[in-house]
């Protein structure tokens, strides 16, 4: 199947690329362009996701800077089981769910290691090899603050959470005492947001 | 300061431990004997195994040592605060004389002449404030001591003038300041010291080039016109020049010392003066470097380790230690030393490649340690290599909403105030901007709201998660605000403890009651918390203290504000309308000798052949035996009323029956001992004595009919009668019941006891126990009945004996020093803390200081710079190592070294992760020590079948007697004095609340890493930390092990 990004019709500040965060970047790169869409194909089911890696670059000279994120954009038309497919492909273990929200909750402290960084040397999002067991991740700190910064991420990790407790095996894969912190936090955050 | 005799050394050692003993043994070899001997040993003994008891056993051979061949001998002790001297002085007390806390070098002239004509001096001070002069003015007293030097070697007649008294004023009132120069006693300076001082003015240089003398004559002359204080530049030049002088009496104290043992506890704290550099580490060293001077290190954890062994760079984690082999042994063997390491490690690292090659370098090294270096470990004691320690959950960490909802309006306030992040300070404590003091954001914080700021105002309008006054004022339930308090608030009050006037006893004589029954708060034992900011001590004694007061309240049914006066004492002795109004409260802490002969609960279970003994039994048994004695007693008359003097007046006339000795000039003494509080009490206190003497039996009504059963608890758990009975124990038995001085000892503790149930908080919790309608000398009663006092006390006074190091006291100078310390920890009384009251009204912000009373729990580790928070830090650790409130003890760093926190606690709550694993091991060595809590509820445990058939008085000497009786061959007296783990007993706690999921959470599995590799270089490290350390690895490191264990004394 393909994936096909619509015209945006923003204009970016600098040279912008994307690709789909699912597949490695400098096979998958493409340049923004604002009147055209973007198709990346064919793609393996487990590759549709809705996330998008964005890399601007502008300035000049010393100035010259690149900077990355990862967006969220609208799924049209996908398989209607591909994302518990997908994400009972990916997630397979508490401990990667809890590496999958770290990345959603995108804390700054953690990007090199999701090839944010502008390393270039990652392949994108692959839950076997951007973090060797090492590597700790902590969910409390930044979902805390993602509540006092206003930060949208939160609803990429409720999104989550609904996928998840969809799941016939949900006991297997939520993090121990995840539950309890983001329902506190979540409603804080809906509050807020009213 | 003092002289003390030629030590008893026998005696003096027979008191340590085997193990104590052999360390003393072979660091006296190592300094004075050896062919080979050294100048500075350090004993690395693990936390808690009373290093400063060896200290006294080389002191006490040391002296021996010298005493044929040296005219005066120095001993020198540094410590590194004024706390830990407080509590080590008396232990290191040997020969019974006063040993004085010099505090400061720069006050040492005060006593020069008294070293000179001794034959043994103890000079102690601390590092902070003798070794770093800063360029300042000191205190007044330093300042007093430099004019009166001037004095005496220019004559006064030079510097008594008002520039002089300006200039030295400093920051005190000039007219106070002038009383001090007058009170001061200067005869106690002596000539020579002061001539040489003077003299080394007029030679050395001063800061403005010319001599010292001169820089300050010319100084003073400016302050001749002067009218007010002297400019910032004048006052700098000043200050610069006391302390120039400062700096020049230390010195010349330094030289005036010859010390031949320099012992440095705890060196760690003050390890910066050991390397040659800085000018207070060549003052130091001017101590050190006297040719006839030996130096004892004490510490356990003699070297920082801050990188974590999975870094990279690990190579360097033992760069400090080595640093402190060079100290002791010289440049070469700590270069030695750091090679076989090195070894070491590869082998560990490559799983046993080279595995030979290391276990030589591992001889190496401990060979030259062992010459340096002595320690032993309590982890080889313990059957599992735990070293008696269970990490556990506090109870469950729960984010709220509410908590979350705190976070965005700290956070926002913040931002606007002083763009900081408050993150940590929101995940320690609840309440910030209420309760923090002068913490930079609070200060701007404040600031903002002089300022009117509109938009912080705003944001306090919406702010949540502020303390709100109004309702802790209707005593309204206070969230704890925050995921740690509440495990805490959970962990402590929710299991009930704020119904307990005192700690559950480790060996009840019989079942509980009340309160007291629940299993759950037997099992109880103190918390120590530890928090590296300052706001958590405060926060944690507020909200637990409110907590308990809340709880005791509601379960009272009572209707009171919170800041309303507090109710009157109700023990209390007044005499309204010529009528001594509190009679049966005389009778009830009156330590009657019959009631404390009838009533004996241990007795009582000894004839029910079990402990704790069925209560009922226990009360039964007695009651036969006080209706027996009241038989002795006049009937009173049939046919008139109830007379209630029946229940003061039997005990008096019970002991009056047995002609106990003496019993006029006790009942004469009682008001002049009870007179703790005001004249008032105290003339009411004589009136009711008055009244007690004057009795007539004859003329007693109809006895109540309940009198035998009231008496019945009196016997067994009246105040005065237990501590009676308690102190008989320890001070020669039954005989010391009859004993003048016991017997004011134990009135003197019944006193305390009295304040006890005075305190508003207990009261209240009695109230909400008794329903019935009694009185409250009567609810008092049983409450001591329910929480078995008697055992209570037993076990109290069993511990103070030594850890007051009253061994050599007897009798009844025994019973009144236990006395002493019983009656300072029941004299705690509850402190306020200032909360500020948030309140937004018309657009404008206001900070109301309210006061928080603090009881249940109390903070430690304040700036200790004024005597009067220093004595009050004393009383709370008193009161601590007490059975009696606080329950919690929350401290700052300032608490985690050196101090004993043991006897009536082991668990240590980690609020904040320590950063390193010495801070980690020296927490819980807080609470893991000589005959520790832990250990004696393991013992009674255990072992109550000794207390049963014991033929000494002391049930727990007979306990511990039984435990050493059946010691495992080969153990050495750690157990069971400080490893005695019986299956299913109490362990060292160690609570971490830290969230689930959290970096904390993953930076404390980090630490015990560390801490596995910090153990290794000194001995044995826990197995499960040193799996941790070093994986699979782990399990086969026993070549590592480096054994510093001093060779046991061969029979």
């Amino acid at each position: 199947m393909t994936l096909t990004l619509d015209p945006i019709g923003i204009r970016s500040a600098g040279e912008s690329a994307l690709w789909p965060i699912s597949l490695p970047r400098d096979v998958y790169r493409k340049p923004l362009n604002t009147d055209e869409a973007l198709v990346w194909g064919p793609v393996g089911s487990r590759n549709v996701t809705p996330f998008l890696a964005v890399e601007t670059t502008a300035g000049t000279g010393a100035e010259r800077c690149t900077r990355s994120a990862v967006i969220k954009v609208e799924l049209v038309g996908d398989p209607p089981d591909r994302r518990q497919t997908a994400l009972r492909d990916v997630l397979r273990s508490k401990l990667d769910v809890v590496r999958y929200l770290v990345f959603l909750l995108g804390d700054p402290a953690y990007e090199e290691w999701f090839g944010l960084g502008g390393t270039g040397e990652s392949d994108g999002w692959n839950p076997d090899s951007a973090l060797g067991t090492n590597v700790e991740l902590a969910l409390f700190e930044p979902l805390v603050k993602a509540v006092a910064r206003d930060d949208d991420s939160l609803e990429r990790v409720a999104s989550l959470v609904v996928d998840l407790l969809k799941m016939d095996d949900t006991d297997v894969l939520m993090p121990d005492g995840f539950d309890a912190m983001w329902q506190a936090v979540w409603e804080v955050y809906r509050e807020a947001r009213r | 300061m003092s002289t003390i005799g030629r030590p008893d050394v026998e005696r003096e050692l027979s008191r340590l431990k085997d193990f104590q003993r052999a360390t003393v043994e072979h660091v006296h070899h190592r300094l004075w004997l050896d062919a080979e001997p050294t100048r500075r040993f350090l004993v690395a003994d693990e936390v808690g195994l009373g290093k400063t008891m060896v200290a006294r056993g080389v002191i006490a051979k040391t002296i021996d040592h010298l005493w044929e061949t040296i005219d005066r001998i120095d001993v020198v002790y540094i410590c590194s605060n004024g706390q830990i001297a407080r509590q080590n002085l008396s232990r290191l007390n040997i020969g019974g004389h006063d040993l004085n806390h010099a505090d400061r070098l720069t006050l040492l002239p005060t006593v020069i002449s008294d070293l000179r004509g001794r034959k043994v001096n103890f000079v102690s001070f601390t590092p902070g404030t003798s070794f770093h002069i800063s360029e300042s003015g000191g205190r007044a007293t330093e300042r007093v001591l430099l004019y009166w030097m001037l004095a005496k070697g220019w004559g006064r007649r030079v510097v008594n003038t008002p520039a002089w008294h300006k200039f030295f004023q400093g920051s005190s009132g000039l007219e106070s300041f002038s009383r001090a120069v007058k009170s001061f006693d200067h005869k106690t300076i002596d000539d020579e010291t002061a001539r040489a001082f003077t003299d080394e003015l007029a030679e050395v240089r001063g800061p403005d080039g010319l001599t010292l003398r001169e820089d300050l004559e010319d100084c003073v002359a400016q302050f001749r016109w002067m009218r007010g204080r002297p400019n910032h530049e004048l006052s700098r030049r000043r200050y610069r020049l006391i302390g120039r002088m400062r700096g020049q009496v230390a010195r010349a104290a330094v030289h005036t010392l010859e010390p031949d043992l320099v012992i440095l506890d705890e060196f760690q704290r003050f390890k910066d003066l050991l390397d040659p550099g800085s000018p207070g580490a060549d003052l130091a060293h001017a101590i050190f470097d006297q040719p006839t001077a030996r130096v004892l290190l004490l510490s356990a954890t003699p070297y920082k380790m801050y990188t974590l062994p999975d870094e990279p760079e690990g190579d360097d984690h033992y760069a400090d230690f080595v640093a402190t082999v060079r100290f002791l042994a010289g440049p070469e063997k700590a270069a030695a030393t750091a090679r076989d390491l090195r070894v070491m490690r590869e082998a560990m690292l490559s799983a046993g490649d080279g595995r030979d090659v290391a276990e030589q370098a591992r001889d190496r090294v401990e060979r030259a340690l062992r010459e340096v270096i002595s320690r032993t470990e309590r982890l080889a004691a313990s059957p599992d290599r735990d070293g008696m320690l269970s990490s556990k959950p506090l109870a469950d960490m729960r984010l709220t909403a509410g908590d979350v909802r705190a976070f965005r309006s700290s956070h926002a306030i913040a931002e606007l105030v002083d763009r900081r992040d408050v993150f940590e300070y929101w995940r320690s404590a609840p309440y910030l901007f209420n309760l923090m003091e002068s913490y930079r954001v609070k200060t701007r914080f404040r600031e903002n709201l002089e300022r009117d700021d509109a938009q912080v105002t705003s944001a306090l309008r919406e702010a949540e998660g502020l303390l709100d006054w109004e309702s802790i004022r209707h005593y309204q339930t206070l969230d704890p605000g925050n995921a740690k308090m509440r495990s805490l608030v959970e962990d402590v009050l929710d299991r009930g403890t704020w119904q307990l006037a005192w700690l559950p006893p480790s060996l009840p004589y019989y079942t509980p009651g009340g309160a007291y029954a629940d299993p759950a708060l037997q099992q109880f034992t103190k918390r120590l918390v530890f928090s590296a900011w300052t706001v958590v001590p405060k926060a944690i004694s507020v909200v637990l203290s409110y907590e308990a007061e809340r709880r005791a309240i509601d379960a009272a049914r009572v209707e009171r504000l919170y800041d309303a006066r507090r109710p009157s004492p109700l023990l209390r002795f007044q005499v309204s309308d010529n009528r001594p109004a509190g009679m049966p409260a005389l009778g009830m802490l009156y330590p009657s000798v019959a009631l404390a002969r009838l009533g004996d609960p241990l007795t009582a279970a000894r004839a029910s052949k079990r402990l704790p003994a069925d209560s009922d039994f226990v009360r039964d048994h007695v009651r036969g035996q006080i209706e027996q004695a009241l038989t002795s007693l006049p009937d009173g008359a049939a046919d008139t009323p109830v007379d209630q003097r029946w229940y003061w007046a039997a005990p008096f006339l019970l002991d009056n029956e047995e002609s106990v000795p003496d019993q006029q000039r006790f009942v004469d003494g009682m008001p002049r001992l009870g007179s703790a509080d005001s004249d008032d009490q105290q003339a009411g206190l004589l009136e009711h004595v008055h009244v007690a003497r004057a009795l007539d039996p004859a003329g007693l009504g109809r006895r109540p009919q309940d009198l035998a059963d009231v008496l019945t608890t009196m016997a067994l758990a009246g105040p005065g009668v237990s501590a009676l009975r308690g102190l008989s124990r320890v001070c020669g038995g039954s005989r010391a019941l009859t004993d003048l001085g016991i017997r004011d000892a134990a009135w003197r503790i019944a006193w305390g006891i009295r304040s006890l149930f005075n305190r508003p908080e207990i009261m209240t919790i009695l109230r909400g126990a008794e329903e019935t309608g009694e009185s409250y000398w009567m609810a008092a009663l049983d409450h001591c009945f329910d929480g078995n006092l008697q055992a209570v006390l037993d076990e109290y006074l069993h511990v103070l004996v030594e850890s007051e190091g009253l061994h050599d006291t007897h009798g009844a100078k025994r019973a009144s020093e236990l006395a002493d310390v019983v009656e300072e920890a029941l004299r705690l009384r509850s402190a306020t803390n200032v909360v500020d009251d948030i309140r937004v009204t018309d657009g404008h912000a206001t900070l109301q200081p309210q006061r928080a009373r603090v009881h249940l729990a109390a903070r430690f580790g304040r700036d200790q710079t004024e005597d009067k928070a220093i004595q009050r830090e004393g009383h709370i650790r008193t009161a601590f190592n007490s059975p009696f409130w606080p329950f919690v003890l929350a401290s700052t760093s300032v608490g985690q070294e050196g101090l004993d926190f043991h006897v009536y606690s082991h668990a240590v709550v980690h609020w904040n992760l320590p950063g390193n694993p010495v801070d980690l091991e020296q927490r819980e060595g807080r609470v893991h020590r000589y005959k520790g809590h832990a250990v004696r509820k393991n013992i009674a445990r255990s072992h109550a079948e000794a207390a049963l058939h014991a033929t000494v008085d002391d049930p727990w000497y007979a306990m511990f007697l039984a435990a050493c009786d059946r010691r495992p061959p080969g153990a050495i007296d750690l157990y069971p004095f400080w490893v005695f783990a019986p299956e299913g007993g109490a362990k060292i706690e160690r609570y971490v609340p830290t969230m689930p999921l959290s970096k904390e959470s993953q930076r404390y599995e980090r630490l015990l890493r560390t801490v596995g590799a910090y153990r290794l270089v000194l001995g044995q490290p826990r197995q499960e930390d040193l799996l941790r350390y070093a994986g699979a690895a782990g399990a086969d490191l026993d070549w590592m092990r480096i054994d510093l264990e001093p060779r046991r004394l061969q029979d």
